[in-house]
């Protein structure tokens, strides 16, 4: 028994913090996937050519979608390893209890998915930068405004959180029950597996909820709406897990 | 069948997680030997951390100060390409009286001395321009020509110089289409995420990677009692 009451909030802070000072790795393996991704980004995303008689035209296409995959997959892969026996036996340095445990992971991913959004647009910089030392004549398809920029921002932060909600819940549920885990992964990959026809386009079944949304609004709120059942499975599977095995 | 086969890559690569993530439970002990080895300590990393983003940083100002020179190509809007895919339609059909002015390059009348018109091409089956053929009904020994502008675009990019591609020569009878060797062109285009695409407002438009070209339409009106020869790959006869 502790004389010092300590309130949720400063619990989850403490944990928070210890979280932030000892997984090094996980900020270090950041900069490097981004570096190798920025690499990768260089090459161009797809490239064109026609030959023709009597002219050829070449044409190639960089962007940041890589740079996005890179950082998206960092995010899942850590919040996956959140999950992990290892990392879960950390929290219990913390008196501490699931609901710390859960506030403190998922204020973790929201840092993680804010780094992770900060980053990738800073670093688009930089291979904007060597684009145009290589070619000054680079046609940049739909530039920004100010406002155009923070909703793109705000909805890649969404985005990477949502990812890393999902990598949470998929860690929690496979830690849990490994039948579980190879089930619902089936359903989603049979699920994934099914494209929709929309418009004259092919777009996967799994990602058409969000992908064909062009309302900021509606978007988030979908975003929400997953995020808050993804949460809600994550908190009963992690249902008496708050002590040491 | 194909989707059991999707499935498989997919299947091994969870496999691949699960015993990953099951060898790095069992294994992940820091040994006290790891530690003492290990230098990078949290504030090193976060050290690293803040130089990282203050180096993007500095990239993010040299990226703003760079200057952006004018690009030779010019955005297409969709309404011009349509205007070139309802002039190819109208002069298919020998309207030519729908075909905005604009459009019209040049227009002469030729002589012809005999009973035979003779449309040369230099490349087999292949012209730099398209060549749509009107027989009309009269007497006279003349065939009216008319050239009509052509476009080409790239990811909704025109690309110039489209009438400079080809020449004419006339001679008496003969018109021989000759293309000439244009220099390569490269483009190169920067495209942000589709999800930064995705909400966009009226003024955004999300590129296709596409490629189209028409060529200048060569329009002939050549009289019923004038002996065409042409190759007729290269040629349209317009179907009123």
């Amino acid at each position: 028994m502790s004389l010092n009451e300590m309130s949720l909030l400063d619990v989850v802070k403490k944990q928070v913090q210890f979280k932030l000072n000892s997984y090094n790795g996980i900020f270090l393996s950041l900069i490097i996937l981004q570096i190798l991704g920025l690499f990768v980004a260089t090459l161009g995303e797809s490239s064109m050519s026609e030959p023709g008689y009597g002219r050829s035209v070449s044409t190639a296409y960089y962007g940041n979608g890589f740079l996005i995959g890179v950082t998206t997959m960092w995010v899942f892969i850590s919040v996956l390893l959140m999950t992990t026996k290892a990392y879960k036996e950390d929290d219990f340095t913390f008196i501490s209890t699931r609901w710390s445990r859960l506030l403190s992971n998922l204020s973790f991913t929201v840092i993680l998915a804010a780094l992770g959004t900060v980053t990738t647009y800073l670093l688009t910089h930089v291979l904007k930068v060597y684009l145009l030392l290589n070619d000054e004549k680079i046609i940049e398809v739909n530039t920004f405004s100010f406002l155009n920029l923070l909703t793109s921002l705000f909805l890649l932060f969404l985005f990477l959180f949502f990812i890393g909600m999902f990598g949470y819940t998929v860690g929690s549920i496979f830690q849990r029950n490994k039948v579980a885990a190879f089930l619902i992964s089936a359903t989603f990959i049979f699920i994934g597996s099914i494209t929709i026809e929309a418009n004259g386009e092919y777009v996967n079944s799994l990602i058409y909820f969000f992908s064909k949304e062009t309302s900021v609004l509606l978007l988030v709120i979908k975003l929400g709406i997953v995020n808050s059942l993804l949460f809600f499975i994550t908190w009963v599977v992690t249902e008496n897990e708050e002590v040491r095995v | 069948m194909s989707i059991v086969i999707a499935i498989l890559p997919l299947l091994l690569l969870l496999v691949i997680i699960g015993i990953a993530s099951k060898k790095f439970n069992r294994d992940l002990v820091v040994l006290n030997k790891t530690k003492k080895r290990s230098t990078i300590t949290p504030k090193k990393t976060k050290w690293i951390l803040v130089g990282y983003v203050m180096l993007l940083l500095g990239f993010m100002i040299v990226s703003f100060s760079l200057p952006r020179n004018e690009s030779e190509f010019e955005l297409v809007s969709t309404k011009k390409e349509q205007r070139f895919v309802e002039l190819y339609k109208s002069l298919s059909k020998g309207e030519q009286d729908k075909v905005p002015s604009d459009l019209l390059l040049d227009q002469w009348v030729q002589e012809v001395e005999g009973g035979t018109f003779r449309i040369v091409n230099e490349h087999s089956n292949w012209l730099p321009i398209s060549v749509l053929v009107e027989r009309v009904e009269t007497t006279e020994q003349t065939i009216q020509a008319t050239l009509y502008d052509g476009i080409h675009v790239i990811t909704s990019y025109e690309i110039p110089g489209v009438d400079k591609g080809f020449k004419l020569n006339w001679e008496n009878e003969n018109v021989t289409v000759v293309a000439h060797n244009n220099s390569a062109i490269s483009l190169s285009f920067f495209e942000e995420a589709y999800l930064f695409n995705q909400v966009k407002d009226n003024q955004w438009r999300q590129l296709k990677h596409s490629a189209w070209e028409q060529y200048p339409i060569l329009y002939l009106q050549v009289p019923n009692h004038i002996e065409l020869i042409a190759d007729e790959h290269v040629i349209e006869v317009v179907d009123k």
